[in-house]
Parts: structure tokens; C-alpha cells; sequence
């Protein structure tokens, strides 16, 4: 049958997974029970910071800058800069949706390990939440690294260094691999449909 | 589907119902809907010999080939 999951059932709550290990697994491996407790820690987390530079951002527009300054030392000698509005709201900006975007991941991520506690991982939701977890890696990966490649070469020039290409091809790999694995759980929820379907 | 399950009409001859069948193969009346309407995807040698065991016929009689689309289900 062709996958449609609902978008109340993609972004909806986290099912509710009780405290003891469910009957569709037998017990909850220690891997298991520590992955969740570090991926809601994580998730709350970043929701708190995402809120905390959310504020932080809109304070910054009203916040009198004049008396900030950031010292630029490139080794050999250092040097002031002024402090101005568009250098703080735009690495506000960018912070808050870098963490927004962790929110975004770490909540598909609960949705998808909540599936796999309930016994049931192998769902079509399941493949377009991985899917966006890619998109999301990459999203918040290229943001973070343009947005440090813009500050270091325009809006403040020598405050911090440029980011190398090279430091892309760790993200890449684990962006390949979300969607590999997205395409595996493809190829296990038909799996799981044709038993269901085998009388 | 290419492959029709002729389950109505054996029910029919022997003046049996589904559940019957169903309480007899221990098979539930959803599965056995399933097969019925062409749904199933596959069938166990199981239940196929529970099923001619109580309908009393051979696989053949069960099954029919029939010319056309061999998969109606789309893959995910």
C-alpha cells in the first residue's frame, strides 16, 4: 500500500511508553534505557536554549551597544572592534535557529525511539522522520559552518578563523548515514507488511 | 490479482460461514477475510493444509490462476 503518515501522527506528542519494558521487546537493553534518558535530556536541553537565545535575540535589538567592543588578537598584536547590531543579531539569529534545528532533530528522534521501546520501529512515519532528521542535519550543519564563514570573512574580519571544507565531511557522513538508514527502514516496514499480509 | 482465492465458492458448496472455517483452521476471521478478498500476499503451507483439510479439496481447487495485473499493491 503506498505510505501516507499523517502529519498529526509526524509531529504529534511523543506516544505515551510506559516505565517498564513493553511486550513487543523483551526488556529494554541498558544501550536502550541510556539513549532515551540522554536524548530527552538533550531534547530539553535545547528546547531551554533555543527559548534562552530566542529572548536573548529579541533583547539584543533594544540593548545599547556602545560600550561593547570585541577584541580581535591575531597573535601578534590585537586590536578592538566595535560591537554592532547586525554582528549581534545575526549570530543570535543563527545560534537560535542552529538550536532550533536540534530541537526539530532530537523530536523526531524521541518519536522514532519511542517506536522502537513500543516494539513497533519498522513504520512508514518512521522512514520520513529519519528523513527529516537528515534534512535537519544538514540544514543546521551548513548553517553553522556559512554562518561562521560569513563572520570570519565579512562581518568581523579575523575574529574568528575560517571554517575549512574539511570540516563538513564528518556531518556529511552522518547525514549519508540518517538517510541510509532511512531507506532501510523503508525496506523493513515493507517486510513488515508482507508478513502481515502472509496468512 | 493473478493468483484468486476461490474461498467463496467452496464455502458456498459446503454451506459454511467464515467464522466456521475460521474456528476450524485457527485462523482468525480477519486473516481469512483477507485471503478471501485477495489482500494476502502470501500463504503458508499451514494454513493452506488446514484449509483443505476442512474443505476437504486439493489446492487446486483453492486457487486459480487468473491473467492480469500481478501485484495490485503499489510497494511503500
Amino acid at each position: 500500500m503506498g505510505f501516507k503518515p499523517s502529519l498529526k501522527r509526524l509531529i504529534g506528542a511523543p506516544r505515551h511508553v510506559p516505565l517498564v519494558p513493553s511486550a513487543g521487546i523483551s526488556g529494554w537493553s541498558l544501550p536502550a534505557r541510556l539513549l532515551r534518558i540522554i536524548i530527552d535530556t538533550a531534547f530539553m536541553a535545547s528546547v531551554c536554549l533555543t527559548v534562552l537565545f530566542a529572548i536573548v535575540s529579541v533583547v539584543a535589538i533594544f540593548l545599547p551597544l556602545n560600550s561593547f567592543s570585541i577584541t580581535i588578537d591575531d597573535g601578534a598584536n590585537a586590536r578592538q572592534m566595535p560591537l554592532t547590531r547586525t554582528l549581534v543579531l545575526f549570530v543570535m539569529a543563527v545560534v537560535t535557529t542552529y538550536f532550533a534545528g536540534t530541537v526539530a532533530i532530537l523530536h523526531y528522534l524521541r518519536l522514532l525511539f519511542r517506536t522502537l521501546l513500543a516494539g513497533d520501529p519498522f513504520q512508514p512515519a518512521n522512514i520520513l522522520r529519519l528523513r527529516l532528521i537528515g534534512a535537519a542535519l544538514a540544514f543546521v550543519t551548513l548553517l553553522g559552518w556559512g554562518a561562521r564563514m560569513l563572520v570570519a570573512q565579512h562581518l568581523a574580519v579575523g575574529a574568528i578563523d575560517t571554517p575549512g571544507i574539511g570540516e563538513l565531511i564528518t556531518p556529511a557522513f552522518a547525514i549519508i548515514i540518517t538517510f541510509t538508514l532511512a531507506e532501510l527502514f523503508r525496506e523493513g516496514a515493507r517486510l513488515r507488511r508482507e508478513t502481515e499480509l502472509t496468512i | 490479482m493473478a493468483i484468486r482465492v476461490q474461498l467463496d465458492r467452496l464455502l458456498a458448496e459446503r454451506r459454511m460461514s467464515l467464522t466456521e472455517l475460521a474456528d476450524r483452521v485457527g485462523v482468525t476471521v480477519a486473516n481469512l477475510s483477507i485471503l478471501k478478498t485477495g489482500k494476502a500476499r502470501a500463504v503458508r503451507f499451514s494454513t493452506l493444509e488446514a484449509l483443505c483439510r476442512e474443505l476437504d479439496c486439493q489446492p487446486g481447487d483453492l486457487l486459480a490462476f487468473e491473467p492480469g495485473p500481478a501485484n495490485p499493491f503499489p510497494e511503500d
